[in-house]
C-alpha cells in the first residue's frame, strides 16, 4: 500500500515539472485569451475590464475587416501550398531520380550537392529571406525589372501574389525533402517492373509513384495548410506591411496589429480565440488524414 | 525521512536569513536607501544610443548605474501602457512618443508631475515646455526634438535651364516652395518617369498616416479637438489633405504603395525623387554626403508633427528619485549639447540652442527654429487605431476614386462613428 502510493508521488514528481510547463506556457495564456475575449480591456479607453459575453465574436463575425482577411489568408493559403506541392512534387521526383540513377562517384557527389542547395531558403531567416525578395522585386532598384526590362512594381501591384511566390520560395525545400523521402521509400523493383510492363515516365508517375506516396502527400498538405493559415507573419509584415489598403493584410497581421498597436485585447483574444479553433480543425483533419493513410 | 528533515531546515534558512537581514538594517540607518539603479525604458534608435552612450557621466556624477532598456518599437506601445496605465512599476523612467502619446499620457497615464520633482531653473530652460502640461502638472520632459522638413534636390532647382523651363511654363521664378499649390506645381514640373518622378510618398500604413499629419498639420487640421472632446476626422483641413495626398501620391514612383519614408531616403540619394517630406534626422547624411544637390527647408505649411522621446516616471515606479535625478541629467546642458552634437537633432534647452558650437554643428537650425513653435501632436488618445482608420480612407481616395470629402465622411460618421477623440 505504502510502496504503491510512494510509487505514485514519485511518478506525480517527475511528472511535475513538465506539467508545470505545459500549464506556464500552453494553458495559462489560452485560458487568459479566452477570458479576454469574452471581456472589454482597452487600457487606452478605460482601465477597466468589462465582461461583454459574446460581443467580441458578434464584432469579429460583422467586421468587413476580419471577414476580408480572413479571404485573403484562405486565399494565401491554398495558392501557396498548390505552388508548393507542385514543384516540391516534381522536383521531389526529378531528384530521386537523379538519386537513383546517378552511377558514377561525381555524379552522386553532384547530385547530393544539389539535394542540399534546396535547402537554403528553408534554412534562411523568413525576415532576411523577406527583404531579399524586397530586394529583388524593388521597381527602381531591383534585379528582376532590370532582366525584365520593366519597371514592375511587384508588391504593390501584385501584392497577394507576390507575398505567395517569396512564401513558397521559402517553405518549398520543406514539402520537397518530405515527398522525396517518399518517393525514395518506394521499391526499385516496382519501377523495374512497370518498365518490363512498357510503362514510360510520365506512366510510372501516373500510375505508381503518385499512388504510393498520395498519403505523404496529403499529409504534408494538411500540415502546411495549417502551417500557413496560422503562421503567415514575417514574409507579409517585411514586404508590404499587410497593403497596399490591406490586400494582403493575413489573420497573423491583424491579430498582431489589433493587440499591438490598437491595443484592443478583448477584440484581439476574439481574433486569437478564432485563430486556434482554425488550427483546431486543421488539426484534427490532419490527425484523420495520418490515420486514415495508416490504416 | 531524514532527507526530508533536513529539507525542511533548508528551506527555513532562507527565511530566517531575512528575518535577521531585516532588523540589521533597521538598527544601522533610519533614512531610505539611496538608490542604486534607475530604470529606462526606450526604444531602440540614435536618441537612445546617445542617453546610453553618455550615462556613463550620470553614473559618475550621482553613483547610480543606468540601466535603459531598449525595446524595438513595435512593442514599445504595450511596454508603455503597461508602466503607465496598469502600473507594472518596473521601470522608473519610461520614454514615450511626443506626437502621438502626448494626449492619453496627458488623460491617462498615471504620471508624476515633474513641477514637484526637477528644479525650476531647469524647467525654465525647457522650450515648448506648456506642451507636456496639464493644468500646473508637468507629465513628461522632451529628450530632444525632431520634426519633419521639405527635402529638394537642390542642383535641379539651381539649373538655368531647368529655371527658365519652369518661368516660360508657370510664369514664375523656380523657388523652393511656400505653399502647397507650388509645391504641387514643382512636383508636376519634375516628374519625368522613369528617371525622376516629382515627389515621394511612402505607403505602408505608418508612414502614409505620418505624410497624412504633415498635411493637416500644416493646413491648421487636428484629428480631435481637446475642448469639445469630438474628432475633427472631416473638416475642411482634413479633406483637403485627403485631396493633396491624392494628388501627390500619383507623382510618386511605382512601387511607393508598399515602401516607407526610409525608402524615400535611398530614392533621394539616387536621384530618382524631386522632392519629399520627411524627419530631419536624414539631413545629416543628405548634407555629409551631397551638399551640393540636396538641400532642406520647412514644410509649406503652419504645422509641423512634433518628435520627441518624452520622458515620463511612472506613480509606480520603484525609485521616482533616481527617475527624476535622470531626467535632470538628461535635460542638463552638458547632456543637451553632447547629443546635439552626436546626433543632429534639436535641443530642447534655450540656453544650448544659442550654444556657438551646437549652432555650427546643427546645418540649418535658422530653418529648425522657424518651426519649432508650430510643433503639434495628436489631439486623440488612441492613435493606433485612429492611423489605421486615416490609411483605409487614403486609400479609398488613392486607389478606390472616393473623393476626399465622401473619404473623410465616412471615417468620421461611419468607422469611428460613435468614438470620441479623448476616450
Amino acid at each position: 500500500m505504502r510502496r504503491g502510493r510512494a510509487r505514485r508521488l514519485t511518478g506525480f514528481g517527475l511528472t511535475l515539472p513538465a506539467s508545470v510547463f505545459v500549464f506556464a506556457f500552453m494553458v495559462y495564456p489560452i485560458a487568459s485569451v479566452v477570458f479576454l475575449s469574452v471581456h472589454d480591456y482597452s487600457p487606452l479607453r478605460s482601465s477597466a475590464t468589462t465582461f461583454t459575453g459574446l460581443a467580441n465574436y458578434a464584432w469579429l463575425l460583422g467586421s468587413d475587416l476580419v471577414h476580408q482577411s480572413i479571404w485573403i489568408t484562405v486565399v494565401f493559403t491554398v495558392v501557396s501550398v498548390a505552388i508548393e506541392l507542385a514543384i516540391g512534387l516534381a522536383l521531389a521526383v526529378l531528384l530521386a531520380r537523379a538519386v537513383i540513377e546517378a552511377r558514377s562517384r561525381t555524379g552522386r557527389v553532384l547530385v547530393r550537392l544539389l539535394s542540399s542547395a534546396y535547402i537554403l531558403p528553408f534554412a534562411t531567416p523568413a525576415v532576411a529571406g523577406a527583404i531579399a525578395w524586397k530586394i529583388l522585386l524593388h521597381p527602381q532598384f531591383g534585379p528582376v525589372d532590370a532582366l525584365l526590362h520593366t519597371d514592375i512594381a511587384w508588391f504593390a501591384q501584385f501584392p497577394l501574389a507576390s507575398v505567395i511566390v517569396a512564401d513558397a520560395w521559402k517553405t518549398m525545400p520543406f514539402v520537397l525533402f518530405l515527398l522525396f523521402a517518399a518517393v525514395l521509400s518506394i521499391e526499385p523493383e516496382q519501377y523495374e517492373a512497370a518498365r518490363l510492363d512498357g510503362a514510360n515516365g510520365w506512366q510510372e508517375f501516373r500510375y505508381l509513384t503518385f499512388p504510393l506516396i498520395l498519403p505523404v502527400v496529403a499529409v504534408t498538405a494538411a500540415f502546411r495548410a495549417v502551417d500557413a493559415f496560422t503562421k503567415i507573419f514575417d514574409t507579409v509584415f517585411v514586404t508590404t506591411g499587410g497593403g497596399p489598403a490591406n490586400d494582403t493584410q493575413v489573420f497573423p497581421l491583424l491579430i498582431w496589429r489589433t493587440t499591438f498597436d490598437f491595443l484592443d485585447f478583448g477584440h484581439a483574444s476574439a481574433l486569437a480565440v478564432a485563430a486556434i479553433l482554425v488550427s483546431a480543425v486543421l488539426g484534427a483533419g490532419l490527425l484523420a488524414l495520418r490515420r486514415a493513410s495508416t490504416a | 525521512m531524514r532527507f526530508a528533515i533536513g529539507a525542511r531546515r533548508l528551506a527555513l534558512l532562507p527565511a530566517i536569513a531575512l528575518v535577521v537581514g531585516g532588523c540589521a538594517s533597521g538598527t544601522t540607518s533610519t533614512n531610505p536607501p539611496s538608490p542604486k539603479v534607475v530604470r529606462v525604458l526606450a526604444v531602440s534608435g540614435p536618441e537612445t544610443d546617445a542617453l546610453i552612450k553618455f550615462a556613463p557621466e550620470f553614473e559618475k556624477a550621482t553613483g547610480i548605474t543606468a540601466s535603459i532598456e531598449q525595446v524595438a518599437r513595435p512593442l514599445w506601445g504595450q511596454r508603455k501602457v503597461r508602466e503607465l496605465i496598469e502600473g507594472a512599476g518596473l521601470y522608473d523612467v519610461v520614454m514615450t512618443g511626443g506626437g502621438d502619446d502626448n494626449t492619453w499620457v496627458k488623460y491617462k497615464a498615471h504620471v508624476k508631475d515633474l513641477s514637484k520633482l526637477l528644479p525650476a531653473d531647469q524647467l525654465s530652460q525647457v522650450n515648448l515646455l506648456d506642451k507636456f502640461k496639464t493644468g500646473d502638472r508637468i507629465v513628461g520632459i522632451p529628450q530632444y526634438y525632431n520634426f519633419p522638413m521639405l527635402f529638394y534636390r537642390k542642383d535641379l532647382f539651381a539649373n538655368t535651364s531647368e529655371q527658365a523651363a519652369f518661368k516660360a511654363k508657370y510664369g514664375r521664378d523656380l523657388t523652393v516652395p511656400t505653399s502647397y499649390d507650388e509645391m504641387y506645381q514643382v512636383a508636376q514640373f519634375f516628374n519625368r518617369p522613369p528617371n525622376l518622378y516629382g515627389f515621394f510618398i511612402g505607403g505602408v500604413d505608418w508612414s502614409i498616416y505620418l505624410d497624412d499629419t504633415y498635411f493637416v498639420y500644416g493646413l491648421g487640421g487636428n484629428y480631435g479637438d481637446l475642448t469639445t472632446k469630438q474628432l475633427t476626422l472631416n473638416t475642411p483641413e482634413q479633406k483637403q489633405a485627403l485631396a493633396w495626398l491624392g494628388k501627390f501620391t500619383a507623382l510618386n514612383p511605382p512601387g511607393w504603395q508598399t515602401e516607407n519614408f526610409f525608402d524615400g531616403d535611398t530614392l533621394m540619394q539616387n536621384g530618382k525623387i524631386a522632392m519629399y517630406q520627411n524627419w530631419f534626422y536624414i539631413w545629416k547624411t543628405f548634407d555629409d554626403k551631397m551638399p551640393d544637390k540636396i538641400g532642406m527647408a520647412p514644410l509649406v505649411g503652419k504645422g509641423a508633427h512634433l518628435g520627441a522621446f518624452v520622458a515620463t516616471i511612472p506613480d509606480a515606479a520603484p525609485s521616482p528619485t533616481a527617475g527624476a535625478k535622470f531626467i535632470q541629467w538628461m535635460m542638463s546642458a552638458t547632456y543637451q549639447k553632447e547629443q546635439a552634437i552626436a546626433t543632429g537633432d534639436l535641443p530642447i534647452r534655450k540656453d544650448t540652442l544659442q550654444d556657438p558650437d551646437v549652432r555650427k554643428a546643427l546645418v540649418g537650425i535658422e530653418d529648425f527654429e522657424k518651426v519649432l513653435p508650430n510643433l503639434q501632436f495628436n489631439q486623440t488618445t488612441w492613435v493606433g487605431e485612429l492611423s489605421a482608420g486615416v490609411t483605409e480612407a487614403i486609400y479609398k481616395v488613392v486607389k478606390d476614386n472616393v473623393s476626399p470629402d465622401a473619404a473623410a465622411d465616412w471615417l468620421q460618421n461611419e468607422k469611428f462613428k460613435g468614438r470620441m477623440a479623448i476616450e
